[in-house]
């Protein structure tokens, strides 16, 4: 994905004001970087300066305000978390969320019409559990198929929202919703991929044992087919290791718990005064 | 008595028929003469004296002069086939090529020394074709080895294989150092654009750039094997040595090709680094005779010039 494309407008060079109070804070061995975008917070706007002896090592943040003011720390948190935020979803959605859309979905088609080739015998029994069963296996494809064009929408989203910023390189707290929202709907539809396959295991392993009952001695094709639906079925089933992913992401998929202790760090980088 | 019997007839024959026919003259020996016609007076014109030659063809050799040995032929020979076969498909056919590539793409390209955008330009084209052609074309067809020219067309070209493995190491440090940038949070997603637009440019190396590098690979290790072979069956351990540093010399060019195909990455720059070390181990152990001549000169200039102020 070539982001560059999408950009509305260049990004604009910061004022030679701001350049220099952020030089004022250089420490020795440092270089400083100014964002383009400035932000919006409380009708006021800022600009947001990182300073880094590498590129990868990130070692102090300076918030300074429009007017060439430096604001109290306490002030501008909001500030900070608006601009990591932005950054680390957009990233995050363009990214995995780009990869993870673009996913094969052959497995499912085939999982399908699998399924699909029981269909009259299942219906056709009286077993109201072999029934449901059946419903709850045939909902894994579809949700999968769901869940992934949601996806593919959620990433056409977020290049809107990019375009969105480059317009006018100015961020807004409605704009830091936005994208907060559209990064969460897209954990949410993760969550549900790993939710159908991992939570619907029982599930899936009673309906094989009423399928396997239900399918005459005779019907060697139908048995070969059961064969390759118990196969899909194992395929299926996660590993202990997977499962335990899933329950860190269920439990927190709105990365807050997980992204904590990185915005404390960033917090103690802030070199604005502590007022 | 014996020894004088066979002293006479020692000197009987040592004088031959003339003694005979006197002995026979003067009636002492009646003995038959050994060719009838002997006596006969010669028909016909009388033959020439003997004259020096004095044809332009037939020059008579000086007694100094020396006979030109068979081996010294066969240097003499000029360029053999595969020469002119390498010349053409290497230097010309492929390396235009390569010189021609990035024009094909018409595609801006990241420069890491001047850290701008570049169009591509014909610079590179006419540089291959007025002066790295016709460079090669000296070195492989018209010098010899250790001859001064073919010294500096190779120095020339060593130190141009040498930037060009130490641009791809520069090219390698700069993609690490962008792509650490790229991970980073020192940086906003607006600006990661670039950044990312930067990396690809560098990593990526054309299908048509990855062909031209598999041609060069594949000529360069036919001249190898070739090289290898010759030395195998050359007649004396100078000329199988010889051979042998060229076939390293080839590797060298093999392992430099491998390493445009791998582009800037570890083991693409290693390939160059190697392969540019080792073909410059050959043309050092090819020209030596050359190199300690020039060195000698040198030294000699240097003496005579000191003892001129200072002797």
């Amino acid at each position: 994905m070539n982001l560059e494309e999408l950009k509305i407008n260049p990004n604009p060079e910061p004022p030679e004001l701001i350049k220099k109070i952020a030089r004022s804070f250089v420490k020795k061995g440092e270089t400083y970087n100014v964002f383009p975008h400035k932000i919006i917070c409380n009708y006021e706007k800022y600009y947001y300066v990182s300073f880094y002896p590498k590129e990868d090592k990130l070692t102090g943040i300076l918030i300074i305000h429009e007017n060439g003011n430096i604001p109290h720390k306490k002030n501008i948190i909001e500030v900070l978390d608006y601009v990591a935020t932005v950054d680390a979803e957009m990233e995050n959605i363009f990214i995995y969320g780009s990869k993870w859309s673009q996913r094969p979905m052959e497995i499912w088609k085939k999982g399908q019409s699998l399924l699909k080739s029981f269909s009259e015998l299942v219906h056709a029994s009286d077993d109201e559990d072999l029934k449901k069963g059946y419903e709850v296996f045939c909902s894994i494809p579809q949700i999968m198929f769901e869940t992934q064009d949601q996806l593919k929408e959620i990433v056409e989203k977020a290049k809107d929202l990019y375009r969105e910023l480059t317009t006018d390189y100015l961020m807004t707290k409605e704009y830091f919703e936005k994208v907060d929202k559209t990064h969460l709907h897209m954990m949410e539809s993760m969550k549900k991929q790993f939710e159908v396959q991992i939570e619907t295991e029982k599930e899936r392993k009673q309906f094989l044992k009423r399928l396997r009952k239900t399918i005459s001695l005779s019907d060697i094709r139908k048995w070969f087919l059961y064969l390759r639906l118990l196969k899909f079925h194992r395929w299926l089933n996660a590993d202990s290791a997977t499962k335990a992913e899933y329950q860190n992401f269920k439990a927190d998929v709105s990365r807050e718990k997980a992204t904590e202790q990185t915005r404390k760090k960033l917090i103690a980088m802030i070199r604005n005064p502590r007022g | 008595m014996m020894g004088f019997l066979i002293a006479l007839v020692s000197i009987s024959i040592s004088f031959g028929p003339g003694f005979v026919v006197f002995a026979e003259g003067e009636g002492s020996f009646n003995a038959p003469p050994i060719n009838e016609d002997f006596y006969q007076p010669k028909e016909g014109e009388k033959p020439k004296p003997h004259q020096p030659i004095n044809d332009t063809n037939t020059q008579i050799q000086a007694k100094d002069q020396k006979q030109p040995a068979k081996q010294e032929k066969k240097e003499d020979d000029g360029p053999g086939i595969w020469d002119v076969l390498k010349f053409m498909s290497k230097d010309v056919v492929t390396d235009t090529a390569a010189a021609i590539e990035p024009n094909i793409y018409n595609e801006a390209r990241y420069d890491i020394i001047t850290g701008q955008w570049e169009n591509p330009n014909a610079n590179g084209v006419l540089y291959t074709s007025l002066v790295k052609v016709p460079r090669s074309l000296l070195g492989n067809l018209y010098f010899q080895d250790g001859s001064i020219g073919k010294i500096a067309i190779d120095t020339w070209d060593g130190a141009e294989k040498t930037l060009d493995a130490w641009n791809k190491y520069k090219t390698l440090r700069e993609l690490n150092r962008l792509q650490r940038m790229n991970e980073s949070t020192t940086i906003s997603i607006f600006q990661k654009t670039q950044i990312q637009k930067k990396i690809g440019c560098l990593k990526t190396v054309t299908k048509f750039a990855k062909g031209v590098g598999f041609a060069s690979l594949g000529i360069s290790a036919i001249d190898a094997g070739k090289n290898f072979v010759d030395a195998f069956k050359a007649d004396n351990s100078q000329e199988a040595y010889k051979l042998i540093a060229k076939g390293i010399g080839s590797t060298g060019e093999m392992l430099i090709a491998g390493g445009q195909i791998l582009g800037p990455t570890g083991p693409g720059v290693f390939l160059m680094a190697t392969g540019t070390l080792l073909w410059a181990g050959s043309a050092l152990y090819t020209h030596r005779e050359g190199i300690k001549k020039g060195v000698k000169k040198a030294i000699n200039g240097v003496k005579s010039a000191w003892n001129k102020i200072f002797g």
